[in-house]
C-alpha cells in the first residue's frame, strides 16, 4: 500500500473532515435533486428557488469549514490522544522539532481548502444572491471559529489559564468599545491569535505534570470510583476539589462579571422599570443556582448524623466546625439578592453595573471561600454511611 | 497503638455508647463482644473514621482522627475497616476488585498480583476469581469482600462480623488462620467484632465485653473467666452478657416442663 502523501497527512489526520465532506455532499444531492424533481414536476422557475438553494449552499460551506477547522486541530494537539501524548512524552521531542503526527499551527495548504470553499461558494452564490460579501467571509470566520474554540479548550485542559481568559475577554473588550456588529467578525481570529500563542506556551511545559483535567476526570470518574465501593471509596478516594486558588478564583469574577455586564448592556429596553425586576431576578436565581453548585459539592458532608436530633439529643444547635459549610452559599444567596437592588437605587449604579459586580463577587466567594471540600471531607465533624452512589453497578455485602 | 477516650455517641436521641475507653496494644487481637445493639459496630465505626462521636476521641499511634487533612489521610492507608455491609462492584470480577482496593492502598503492583493469587488460593475461589462478583454466592461475596481487607496489607484491621455472612467451613478456617498468624508472627492489630465465644477463646488476646454503650470487662478470656469466677469462658460470658439472665435456658426448658 503507498504511503499517504505529506499534504494529506497534513491536513487530514483522522476520517472525521472525509466524512463531514460526503455527509454534506450526501445532503447537497438530496436537496439537488429535490428541487430538480420541483423544477421538472411543478414547472418552477429557477428565480424561484434561488433563495433556497442560496441558503443550502451557504449552509453548506459554513459546515464545511467549521469541520475542516476541527479537523485540522484537534487530532494534532497532544492533549486529546492519550496515546499519542504518552508516547511523546517517552520521546526527547521539544517544540523546537515538528510534532510527529502532524503540524498544530495552520499551514499554506489551509489557505487553499478554505479559498476553494469560498471561490466556489461566491462562484455558486453570484448566480442567485444580492449579497455575496457574507459568502465571501463565512467560510473564514467559521473555520477561525473552531480553531479557536479546539485550541482554548486544548489550553484549559493543560491548565493555561491566563489564555483562556484572554479569549474569553475579547468579545467583552469588543462590546465596550461599542464598535460596530461587523467588527464582531474579528472575534474569531483575535482568538484564535491569543488561543495559538497560549498553544505554544503550553507546549514549552510539555510532558503536562498530573494537573491535565481529562486525564483526571478520566481516571476518577471511570476507572476507580467503578471499581470499588463502601467503605473504601468514602475513606480513600480525595474527593473533587471545587475550591481554587485566589488567584484562578478572581480572574473567573472578573470575566464571568464583565460578561454579566456586556450582556446587559447589549440588550436594548423598552420599560426600563419592569426590566430592572427581570434582570435582578434572574442574576438573584443565578447566584442561588451557583450557591447550590457549591453546597451539592460538599453533600457527602452534610448527612443525617448533623440532623436536628442529634443536635437536640447534644443540645449543640450549632456545631462551628461543621455548619462553616454553610456559611458561603448564605453570603452568596444574600449578595444575589440584596447588593444589586443596593447598588442601583441607593448608589445610582447603572443596572448592567449593579448586576455584574455581585455577580463576580458571588463567583470569587464560591471558589475561593473555605474550607475546601478535601479539608471538610478529612477532618470534618460528621459521619459516612455504607451508601454508594449508583447502587445497581454494586451489590451489598451483609453480615 | 489504638487509644479510644471517653468516646461518646448517640444517634439522635438514644445514647449508643457512654464514656468508652479503650487501649489496644499493637500485634494484639481484641474482640468486641456484647448483645445486638449494645454498640459494637459504632465502636468499631468510630474508630474506623465512618462516625464521628459526639465527645470523646480516637488515637492511632498517637495520631488523633481528623486533627489534620494530610494526617488523616495518611492514617486512612494504615487502617483497613472491613464493615458488614460492605459494597462489591457487581460487573468486575474479585480479581479486578482486589486488585483495585490494593491501588488504593498503593501496594506495589508486582506484589498485589501474587497477593490476590494466593488470596483467591486462600479462600478457594480460584475458578471464581476471574468471574463477575454478579455471579458469586453470598459465602463467597463474603469471601471477596475478606480478602479485599487483607489485600491492603494494612497494619490495623478493622472487621465487623468477619465470621458470619454465609461463610463455609474452609473459610472460617482459613480467616481464623490467617487472623492469628498477621496478630502474632505480622504485628498487625486487629480489632473484630463476632458472636461465636469459641473463635474468640481461641483467637482473642483480650476482649471487650460492650453492654449498654459501656465497656463491662475488658481483658484476655482466663481473666475474664476468672473474674467472673466461672469455670469456662462461655459461662463467664453468659453472666457479662446477660446477668440477669443467667439461668435463661433453664427457665426455658422448666416452663416447657410445667406444662
Amino acid at each position: 500500500m503507498k504511503p499517504r502523501p505529506s499534504w494529506f497527512r497534513k491536513l487530514l489526520a483522522d476520517r472525521f473532515f472525509l466524512c463531514a465532506i460526503f455527509s454534506v455532499a450526501a445532503i447537497l444531492v438530496f436537496f439537488g435533486g429535490f428541487l430538480t424533481y420541483l423544477i421538472l414536476e411543478y414547472g418552477l422557475s429557477i428565480e424561484f428557488l434561488a433563495k433556497p438553494l442560496t441558503v443550502g449552499l451557504a449552509c453548506a460551506q459554513l459546515f464545511i469549514a467549521f469541520c475542516y477547522g476541527n479537523a485540522r486541530t484537534w487530532p494534532y494537539h497532544p492533549t486529546f490522544d492519550e496515546k499519542y501524548r504518552e508516547w511523546l512524552a517517552t520521546t526527547p521531542w521539544t517544540p523546537k522539532y515538528p510534532l510527529p503526527k502532524g503540524p498544530l499551527r495552520l499551514v499554506w495548504s489551509d489557505l487553499i481548502v478554505i479559498g476553494i470553499l469560498t471561490g466556489l461558494a461566491c462562484l455558486l452564490a453570484s448566480a442567485y444572491s444580492p449579497s455575496i460579501w457574507p459568502f465571501l467571509v463565512g467560510p473564514t470566520v467559521l473555520f477561525a471559529v473552531a480553531v479557536a474554540a479546539v485550541w482554548t479548550f486544548a489550553n484549559w485542559t493543560v491548565d493555561q489559564d491566563v489564555h483562556v481568559h484572554a479569549v474569553l475577554w475579547v468579545p467583552v473588550v469588543i462590546a465596550a468599545l461599542q464598535l460596530p456588529p461587523e467588527a464582531m467578525l474579528l472575534c474569531p481570529f483575535v482568538m484564535a491569535g491569543i488561543a495559538w500563542h497560549g498553544v505554544r506556551c503550553s507546549l514549552q511545559r510539555f510532558p503536562w505534570s498530573s494537573c491535565e483535567k481529562l486525564i483526571t476526570l478520566k481516571k476518577t470518574s471511570t476507572e476507580s470510583s467503578s471499581l470499588v465501593g463502601w467503605p473504601f471509596s468514602n475513606l480513600l478516594f480525595e474527593p473533587k476539589e471545587y475550591r481554587t486558588t485566589f488567584r484562578r478564583a478572581l480572574m473567573g469574577a472578573l470575566l464571568l462579571g464583565a460578561w454579566t455586564w456586556a450582556v446587559l448592556e447589549s440588550i436594548e429596553t423598552n420599560d426600563p422599570e419592569d426590566d430592572i425586576v427581570g434582570f435582578m431576578g434572574i442574576v438573584a436565581i443565578g447566584c442561588l443556582f451557583i450557591a447550590g453548585v457549591r453546597l451539592s459539592h460538599y453533600g457527602p458532608a452534610i448527612c443525617s448524623q448533623l440532623c436536628w436530633g442529634h443536635r437536640l439529643a447534644n443540645n449543640q444547635w450549632l456545631i462551628p466546625k461543621h455548619d462553616v459549610v454553610f456559611a458561603a452559599p448564605l453570603l452568596m444567596g444574600l449578595i444575589g439578592t440584596v447588593a444589586p437592588w443596593i447598588l442601583h437605587y441607593a448608589f445610582g449604579a447603572s443596572v448592567a453595573v449593579a448586576c455584574a459586580v455581585p455577580v463576580g463577587i458571588v463567583r470569587l466567594i464560591a471558589k475561593s471561600m473555605g474550607p475546601s471540600v478535601r479539608e471538610l471531607n478529612l477532618t470534618g465533624p460528621h459521619s459516612a454511611f455504607g451508601e454508594v452512589c449508583s447502587t445497581n453497578k454494586f451489590s451489598k455485602v451483609s453480615g | 497503638m489504638i487509644q479510644v477516650k471517653e468516646l461518646t455517641h448517640h444517634y439522635g436521641l438514644r445514647p449508643v455508647l457512654i464514656d468508652v475507653n479503650l487501649q489496644v496494644e499493637t500485634g494484639e487481637l481484641v474482640v468486641l463482644l456484647g448483645p445486638n445493639g449494645s454498640g459494637k459496630t459504632t465502636l468499631l465505626g468510630c474508630m474506623a473514621g465512618t462516625i464521628w462521636p459526639a465527645r470523646g476521641y480516637v488515637e492511632f499511634d498517637g495520631v488523633k482522627r481528623r486533627e489534620s487533612a494530610d494526617r488523616e489521610l495518611e492514617l486512612r492507608k494504615r487502617i483497613t475497616y472491613l464493615p458488614d455491609n460492605t459494597w462489591l462492584p457487581k460487573q468486575h470480577t474479585g480479581r479486578e476488585f482486589l486488585l483495585a482496593v490494593g491501588r488504593l492502598y498503593d501496594i506495589d503492583e508486582f506484589r498485589l498480583f501474587d497477593h490476590s493469587d494466593r488470596l483467591l488460593n486462600l479462600f478457594h475461589l480460584e475458578e471464581k476469581g476471574d468471574a463477575s462478583i454478579e455471579s458469586y454466592s453470598t459465602g463467597q461475596r463474603k469471601k471477596i469482600a475478606l480478602a479485599s481487607a487483607l489485600i491492603t496489607e494494612a497494619p490495623y484491621l478493622l472487621l465487623d462480623e468477619p465470621f458470619s455472612g454465609g461463610l463455609d467451613p474452609a473459610g472460617i478456617l482459613a480467616m481464623k488462620s490467617v487472623l492469628k498468624r498477621l496478630a502474632h508472627d505480622e504485628n498487625v492489630t486487629v480489632v473484630m467484632t463476632t458472636p461465636v465465644p469459641e473463635l474468640v477463646e481461641e483467637l482473642a488476646h483480650r476482649v471487650a465485653i460492650i453492654r449498654d454503650g459501656q465497656v463491662a470487662d475488658y481483658g484476655s478470656p482466663a481473666e475474664i473467666t476468672q473474674q467472673a469466677g466461672k469455670a469456662t469462658f462461655e459461662e463467664a460470658l453468659q453472666q457479662l452478657l446477660y446477668p440477669e439472665k443467667t439461668d435463661v435456658v433453664a427457665a426455658y426448658f422448666d416452663a416447657s416442663e410445667g406444662k
